[in-house]
């Protein structure tokens, strides 16, 4: 499988005082696919945000890289992140990578008025500053966002104005690969699919190469997305094509998940909607063997005391559980 | 006879101010009008800017309105009293009938402090001294599906977000209210355990005899559980109904676009969403003095821009307030 970022045994930790470690990420090996829509999806401290600044390098105290390895494939060639230098891999960021931080209406540097910024950006990356700020324009218009907002500081502009704003500086340069985190997530309806299809349409349009969502909102990512990885505690427990994991989900917590969505039409007297019982495990004290285990319908007695291996049904499409180690 | 509902807003207006010395107001909530029977579990549908957590307030006796009225009917009484001109026996009364809960369960409870402390302090306020404490704790946990060994005795920040919401449900269950104002008390509890929260809720309406208001942003979830809808845009109650009612026949275009929105793995049309993304990318939307959807909705002509429509009865309890009903 042609893939652009690839993770190989990473751990991610939060150090906390007294020596105690928030495992976020404990021992992810992925690969992000080429080209499309790729959701990152999990729940509130699954550690999807953490994993997806691992794979951007964005690693800063109190978050730590215990182990594992990032590579990049950057034109056919695989390249250890570590051994990129600094300015090299700051080069990187903005052209040829870009991210869109969770709430990153609040990330824009407040002493710069849109408009510079994105020059600047553009000079800084060795391209044309007017010419970016034509698409920028562009994009903005597409957005409904008034072209005058580029003579503005981000302070006089409204919070969905800025969500979008950052939306179209995060894509001006046409990055080849984005990462947005919980990009739509403080909008009202008609923005969400406003800006979700802006974002989608760059991907089909070719202007953007891979895109990765991360976000907790499965039926959204259901829809917008070609490929997902679904995580759980720290761990990335299964991977597929949306239609894969959509029509047979693997790991219990998908296919759980997946049902405790309401399908719209259904009524609470014909059927009653299940939610996952349970809670998620804290990550500071996780539990032994599968981090599911304790809410999973279908444990067995070695989930509660080995790890379960990942196993590759076939070319990206992977699942973490016990349930599938004889059936392969 | 039809039943008296159990709660009455009538032409609910609120205004804020904005600035400090210049006179410029903000209308939150116009004319808003609505009944809430018993035994009834109603979704206030609105996003943010609709009103709907002032309303809230209003009701809850948090904020007081600009004008208008809550004309609220204790129980085994057969006449009403405005909510915000009560007598203390009556403010006293009705904050043990009526129960608030909020958004986010962690601000909700002092973190210095068990949660079981919030649910003795609710005890003794609303049920006085000699009455078995652990044993109505014990009772309203079960009631919320938690089990009592697992959370007494918790810090805060030692439970998940859906066992602190159930503990608040638990808590606003002491005094036996019998109406439940709950302002997106799902929307901070993990996707995947949001059903049981509706479902408890639902078989809380149905078992207890209380009323729950559900106040979300959160379509599907109102459309899965529960009776009745009540859409609110803009400070204006725009359409309500019977939750199947709506779901077969959406009637406002705006409560249309709302359905429209969720999302689907089939491909679907998007009509109205699509116009409505269209009109703003145009920068076409101005502002008017008539329906305050007119500005991004599709279907707009001369009179919705002029002249605000009123809520009026398109077919039994179904009502909209649209021209293009008129």
């Amino acid at each position: 499988m042609d893939y652009v970022i690839r993770s190989e045994n990473l751990r991610l930790y939060y150090i906390l005082p007294r020596g105690i470690y928030v495992k976020a990420v404990d021992g992810v090996s992925v690969k992000i696919p080429r080209r499309g829509v790729i959701g990152l999806v999990g729940e509130s401290g699954s550690g999807k945000t953490t994993l997806g600044e691992g794979l951007l390098y964005l690693i800063d105290p109190p978050m730590i890289k215990v182990s594992g390895k990032i590579y990049y494939n950057i034109q056919g060639r695989e390249v250890d992140v570590e051994k990129i230098p600094p300015a090299d891999l700051e080069k990187l960021r903005g052209a040829w990578i870009s991210y869109i931080p969770q709430y990153a209406m609040d990330a824009l540097n407040p002493t710069m008025k849109i408009g510079t910024f994105i020059k600047e950006a553009a000079r800084y990356h060795g391209k044309d500053p007017d010419e970016a700020l034509k698409v920028a324009v562009d994009r903005f218009k597409q957005l409904g966002l008034p072209a005058s907002a580029m003579d503005r500081y981000p302070h006089e502009l409204s919070g969905g104005m800025r969500q979008r704003a950052v939306v179209v500086i995060s894509t001006v340069l046409n990055p080849k690969f984005l990462l947005a985190d919980e990009p739509v997530s403080n909008l009202d309806v008609v923005q969400q699919h406003a800006v979700i299809d802006f974002l989608v349409d760059l991907v089909e349009s070719g202007s953007i190469e891979t895109m990765v969502i991360i976000t907790h909102d499965l039926p959204l990512i259901l829809e917008k997305s070609r490929y997902l990885l679904i995580m759980y505690g720290g761990h990335v427990v299964e991977t597929g094509s949306r239609d894969e994991i959509w029509s047979d989900p693997l790991h219990p917590y998908t296919k759980l998940f997946l049902e405790s969505i309401p399908p719209v039409g259904v009524r609470i007297e014909t059927k009653r909607i299940k939610g996952i019982p349970g809670n998620p495990p804290d990550l500071r004290f996780p539990p032994p063997g599968c981090r599911f285990h304790p809410r999973c319908p279908f444990r067995m007695s070695v989930c509660s005391v080995k790890e379960p291996p990942e196993i590759e049904m076939k070319p990206g499409r992977k699942v973490k559980c016990w349930l599938h180690v004889t059936k392969k | 006879m039809p039943l008296k509902p159990l709660l009455v807003v009538k032409d609910l207006v609120k205004d804020y101010s904005i600035g400090i010395v210049g006179r410029k107001y903000v209308r939150a909530l116009d004319k808003v009008t609505l009944d809430i029977n018993e035994k009834e579990f109603i979704a206030l549908v609105g996003e943010s800017g609709s009103g709907k957590t002032t309303l809230a307030r209003i009701v809850l006796r948090l904020t007081p309105p600009t004008s208008g009225r809550v004309l609220y009917k204790f129980k085994e009484s057969d006449d009403y009293v405005n909510v915000w001109s009560m007598d203390d026996e009556q403010i006293r009364r009705y904050r043990a009938e009526v129960q608030g809960i909020f958004q986010d369960p962690y601000t909700s409870f002092n973190p210095f402090y068990k949660v079981d402390r919030a649910l003795k302090v609710a005890v003794k306020k609303f049920l006085g001294e000699g009455v078995d404490e652990d044993k109505v704790i014990r009772e309203v946990l079960e009631a919320v599906r938690l089990n009592p060994d697992e959370v007494l005795g918790r810090y805060p920040h030692q439970l998940s977000g859906g066992q602190l919401q159930r503990i608040s449900i638990a808590r606003a269950l002491i005094p036996r209210p019998r109406l439940l104002i709950a302002d997106e008390y799902i929307s901070m509890v993990d996707m995947s355990t949001r059903a049981d929260i509706i479902n408890l809720s639902r078989d809380l309406v149905d078992k207890f005899d209380m009323s729950i208001v559900m106040i979300t942003h959160e379509m599907n979830m109102a459309l899965y559980a529960t009776d009745r809808i009540i859409v609110l845009f803009k400070g204006v109650v725009v359409e309500q109904g019977d939750t199947r009612e709506i779901l077969k026949e959406p009637l406002h275009p705006y409560t249309q676009l709302l359905i429209e929105a969720l999302p689907s793995i089939e491909k679907r049309e998007r009509k109205i969403l699509s116009k409505t993304i269209e009109i703003q990318r145009l920068g076409l939307h101005e502002v008017t003095t008539g329906c305050p959807f007119a500005p991004r909705c599709p279907y707009a002509f001369d009179r919705c821009k002029s002249k605000k429509p009123t809520l009026t009865n398109y077919r039994g309890r179904h009502m909209v307030a649209c021209w293009l009903y008129v």
